[in-house]
């Protein structure tokens, strides 16, 4: 887990400057507000925030699949590999979705179709990507049932007679049907309980290890993070607000005030016992801009500036970006390129 | 696809479990036997009767013979034909009337319907106002319209029947596919880079097949029906061709001295109607989880 072991590698997802909105009649939604996120190949990049703070958004927004009508990208641009994802064509987005990017969603129990065989499900993921011949799909369908740990002979059962576990490895197995190059997991873990996540998490690491694949971990679940992930960014209202190594989240000493409050929030195992310390009061209400720093009115350190002017990105001691007005003057070097993370 | 290592598990089939949940329902399966009695009559009618030799050529001298007697279960009508042989034929009529214009509503109201659910917006408005111009008319006017304006015989009877209930099944299956479009499944197919179209027909549709099943029964009902008034009007399938409206109308006449002309007739077309009206209804339980037990 060294910092700069991703320096060489090629980037696979580059995201800049992302703005999001959602028009709907009674009013628009900043969802996500200049967001800038980069992905190396094989590398594992956690988004961690609160309910609402846009990450399911951004998710989406790779995929090019927000809502129609609703969601719109309002500026900046997404490159994923060789391809731009804000200018492609529909017929592109649907040959990238699928073979080159997958998504794995939150719920099991409600992302495959009950009236279809998980066998047919899976096959038709490899269908819509050029494989048209019965053996050849049937034989892959095999394969990718027995690389998730189902036995291949349930391929012709419905996704009732299936517990939560072992839907999750069907959407698993649908995900990697394609060996994509970039697989978004939206909080893949959440409906499952323990035991069973473990065994999803450890089987999704061994699946993106074997295809090289690299992910976007989305989720709210700490523990997780520092199970899977190289890299982590903390978003809030829809702005990544730190980023940087495990490592450097999680050991560093110098942190945004919403990161430490946020690892304030865990119960710990190895203190006597206390009460957690919860942060206060609410996101801001995604309807209205902000002048300031979104996290201002939360802050146990806020100033006057927090709520006049937007932080810029500055690279604390540890390695780590942090947006954050307090540690303007500790640039260690270069980190002061307006948030481009990394 | 039982596997043999957790044994007979009750693991059924949906298929299956429809199955059983209809079979429990008594008057429908009552429903069902009438049907298929009369299904398999009208199929097999060449085996036993000589169309034009019994249903159709006159016979003077067995005129207005009593149901029960002289060999004719049904007796005979004014020209002396058998009529449980015309009621048979008949039946052939009702069937396939009934399906046709079930399978024509399907087919178009489906594509229309899925069209204006998944796509909403202008394409939506389109299509149901055009759909709603049709509803406005009274089904029974438009087929007479229709009817009037083309003539009458088989395949008018059927167009003039299937364009009058397309709008129903556009309606049923817009409400559905508006309701099953944003559900999770859909989204993740179109994350698999599914297009639209295989994404309507083999996600969403398959899982709107259930009320639609149930109207398709009722659709057959209310064709049979239909074409039975047409035809008693003098609109639809032309006497001698044995028909069951047509041969209430021209029983009619002798209501008084021979009332099973009209009778039979009649009953069957009542009995086929109410099959499909308890198939419909034993249907609808069946394909509705809620009422598992």
């Amino acid at each position: 887990m060294g910092v700069d072991m991703n320096q060489n590698a090629e980037k696979l997802l580059d995201i800049k400057d992302l703005s999001i909105t959602y028009i709907t009649d009674d009013a628009t939604i900043y969802a996500v507000n200049g967001l800038n996120m980069e992905l190396y190949r094989g590398e594992t990049l956690g988004l961690v925030g609160e309910t609402g703070a846009g990450k399911t958004t951004t998710a989406l927004a790779i995929m090019r699949l927000l809502p129609d009508r609703i969601g719109k990208i309002t500026s900046g641009s997404i490159r994923f590999d060789d391809v731009d994802v804000t200018a492609a064509s529909e017929a592109e987005m649907r040959t990238l979705r699928g073979e080159r990017i997958s998504m794995i969603f939150q719920d099991p129990m409600t992302c495959l179709n009950p009236v279809l065989t998980i066998g047919d499900q899976i096959a038709e993921v490899l269908e819509s990507h050029g494989i048209t011949s019965k053996e050849e799909l049937s034989k892959r369908v095999d394969n990718i049932l027995t690389l998730v740990g189902l036995p291949p002979e349930r391929k012709n059962e419905y996704p009732h007679q299936f517990s939560g576990g072992m839907k999750q490895r069907v959407d698993i197995a649908i995900a990697l049907a394609c060996e994509p190059q970039l697989l978004l997991a939206d909080e893949p873990t959440t409906a499952l309980d323990v035991t069973i996540q473990a065994q999803v998490l450890a089987l999704m690491k061994e699946l993106r290890q074997k295809f090289n694949t690299s992910m976007l971990l989305i989720t709210h679940d700490l523990g997780v993070v520092a199970e899977v992930c190289d890299r982590v960014a903390i978003m809030y209202a829809g702005e990544i607000i730190e980023y940087g190594t495990v490592w450097e989240i999680f050991s560093g000493t110098e942190h945004h005030p919403y990161t430490k409050g946020l690892f304030g929030s865990i119960p710990s195992m190895s203190e006597g016992q206390r009460r957690l310390r919860p942060i206060d009061g609410l996101m801001p209400d995604p309807a209205v801009q902000l002048q300031g720093c979104p996290f201002a009115s939360r802050c146990p350190q806020c100033s006057d500036r927090c709520t006049a002017e937007k932080p810029a990105s500055h690279r604390a001691a540890g390695g780590n970006i942090i947006k954050c007005h307090l540690f303007e003057g500790e640039d260690a070097g270069g980190g002061n390129d307006a948030g481009t993370a990394g | 696809m039982k596997r043999s290592s957790t044994g007979e598990i009750k693991r059924r089939g949906q298929l299956a479990s429809v199955v059983h949940r209809f079979m429990k329902n008594r008057l429908s399966v009552c429903g069902l036997v009438i049907l298929l009695a009369l299904a398999i009559f009208s199929c097999s009618a060449d085996l036993f009767f000589d169309y034009n030799a019994q249903a159709i050529a006159q016979n003077a001298q067995a005129r207005f013979i009593a149901p029960f007697s002289e060999g004719h279960i049904f007796g005979t009508d004014q020209y002396g034909r058998d009529m449980f042989i015309r009621i048979v034929y008949g039946g052939r009529i009702s069937l396939v009337v009934g399906f046709f214009t079930a399978g024509f509503a399907l087919v178009f109201g489906t594509i229309i319907g899925a069209a204006a659910g998944y796509f909403g917006g202008r394409v939506d408005n389109l299509l149901m106002r055009f759909m709603d111009v049709f509803l406005a008319i009274p089904a029974m006017l438009l087929a007479i319209c229709i009817v009037a304006a083309l003539g009458g015989g088989l395949v008018n009877l059927l167009l003039a029947n299937g364009i009058a209930q397309v709008p129903r099944y556009a309606r049923i299956v817009r409400a559905s596919v508006m309701g099953l479009k944003n559900s999770e499944f859909v989204e993740a197919a179109r994350a698999c880079g599914s297009g639209h179209t295989r994404i309507i027909f083999s996600h969403i549709i398959p899982n709107a097949l259930g009320s639609l099943i149930v109207q398709v029964t009722l659709t057959m009902a209310s064709a049979i029906l239909s074409v039975a008034s047409l035809s008693f009007l003098g609109l639809g399938i032309a006497p001698p061709t044995p028909e069951w409206g047509s041969m209430l109308s021209t029983g009619k006449e002798f209501m008084r001295q021979a009332p099973h002309l009209i009778i039979v007739p009649g009953l069957a077309i009542m009995l086929s109607v109410l099959s499909f009206n308890l198939i419909g209804d034993g249907l609808r339980d069946a394909l509705d989880p809620r009422l598992k037990n």
